[in-house]
């Protein structure tokens, strides 16, 4: 390249550019670093002979907002390849089989239900990444239902903390909390038959999914009516509270076998390439 | 390759649309992919090198476009540049594609917004 002025802003440009590219994954650089900066090149001796500086300016603000759009696109597709991988599915799977054992260990410490519960919700987003773009509106919507029980639950064992008092169960906020579990069950529920519809998985998880989601219901109606009978449902202990007790096993019980069966399925599906949509 | 590869009813992104059918007609590199698409949109469609190369990433892993192995004179060409052509899927997807814009066109001259190519 010879030293004239345009020769040199070219070449400064381009470097400018090429600088910039580490914006996207590493990845995409690795394929694409050599012809973007090519064509970029050729666009700046094209504007400049064709319309000069003010054709070189107009391509650069072009550039940049193309080249802060498209890294960022990017970027999130790469995270999605990440969230959707077989090493990721296997771990929830493992996650919410270790979350069934922690429901049936409920009572052996107070942690054990919020943490069964996050390590469940592990679980189903397991599920979810495994139906990837089949999920469809039906496990979509299992997703975030379990996403905003689970959040509910959590936020209704954290009042009882912070406050040291229960929630009346037939208050309208102890209504809210309590529906938490219905909900994920509501949520567990849809991504079972999505589960059957797809067939993604062995046709037991979607069966266990839909077993789960009853006995979730099961669990936060019996509890419901356990604790606005009675404050002590346990003391003698009620039927409403043997009911929790038997749906508490049948969660855990039902969790540690779609665990296993999620951990041991985490195949990706080539049409989960969060990447098929151009 | 994707559910998408092969269903007809798959929806194009502008971009997806108008580098297919800057194909159409050829294998193409880059550069000339882009040339063309602001000549056919007569420069209301600009493609940046992001867009444009994020597009045929994932327009290959779709199975619509393909690299070319083949070159032309290496005397007349970089040979450092990588050339794309349509795939069968890609074709089949280009036409599906024309043939709706074809049927919207068509709708809009029946409501009088688009004068009748013969009347012109």
């Amino acid at each position: 390249m010879n030293n004239s002025p345009l020769a040199n802003s070219i070449s400064i440009s381009v470097r400018v550019y090429r600088t910039l590219l580490v914006a996207y994954p590493k990845k995409f650089r690795e394929h694409y670093e050599t012809h973007m900066v090519q064509v970029f090149r050729d666009s700046l001796r094209y504007e400049y002979y064709r319309n000069g500086v003010f054709g070189v300016i107009d391509l650069w603000l072009h550039t940049c907002v193309d080249l802060f759009v498209t890294a960022l696109i990017e970027r999130i597709s790469e995270r999605s390849q990440i969230m959707f991988s077989p090493k990721v599915i296997m771990w929830g799977g493992i996650a919410s089989a270790f979350g069934g054992l922690l429901w049936v260990l409920t009572g052996a410490a107070d942690f054990t239900i919020p943490l069964a519960l996050l390590l469940t919700l592990g679980g189903l987003a397991a599920i979810h990444a495994r139906h990837g773009k089949q999920a469809g509106v039906l496990g979509s919507a299992g997703f975030i239902l379990g996403i905003l029980g689970t959040g509910l639950f959590l936020t209704d064992l954290l009042w009882q903390t912070i406050t040291g008092n229960s929630l009346n169960p037939n208050s309208s906020l102890g209504l809210l909390f309590g529906s938490g579990l219905p909900i994920v069950g509501i949520g567990t529920i849809l991504i079972g038959i999505r589960t059957l519809q797809t067939g993604i998985l062995p046709r037991s998880s979607g069966m266990l999914s839909f077993a789960i989601g009853v006995s979730q219901i099961g669990f936060g109606i019996s509890g419901w009516l356990a604790y606005s009978t009675t404050s002590d449902p346990w003391h003698p202990m009620t039927i409403f509270a043997s009911a929790m007790l038997f749906f508490i096993f049948a969660i855990g019980i039902f969790w540690m076998v779609l665990g296993a069966i999620i951990a041991g399925n985490p195949g990706w599906q080539i049409s989960n390439d969060p990447s098929a949509s151009a | 390759m994707s559910e998408t590869t092969s269903n007809p009813k798959t929806t194009l992104t502008p971009a997806a649309f108008h580098i297919l059918l800057a194909l159409a007609d050829g294998e193409n590199h880059g550069y000339a992919i882009m040339r063309e698409v602001a000549e056919h949109t007569n420069g209301k469609m600009r493609l940046g090198p992001g867009t444009l190369y994020g597009t045929i990433k994932r327009m290959l892993a779709d199975g619509w476009i393909e690299e070319s192995d083949e070159r032309p004179d290496p005397q007349l060409d970089d040979e450092r540049r990588r050339y794309y052509r349509l795939t069968g899927v890609g074709m089949k997807l280009v036409k599906a594609e024309a043939e709706r814009l074809e049927q919207l066109v068509n709708v809009a001259r029946g409501k009088k917004l688009l004068r009748n190519p013969r009347s012109v």
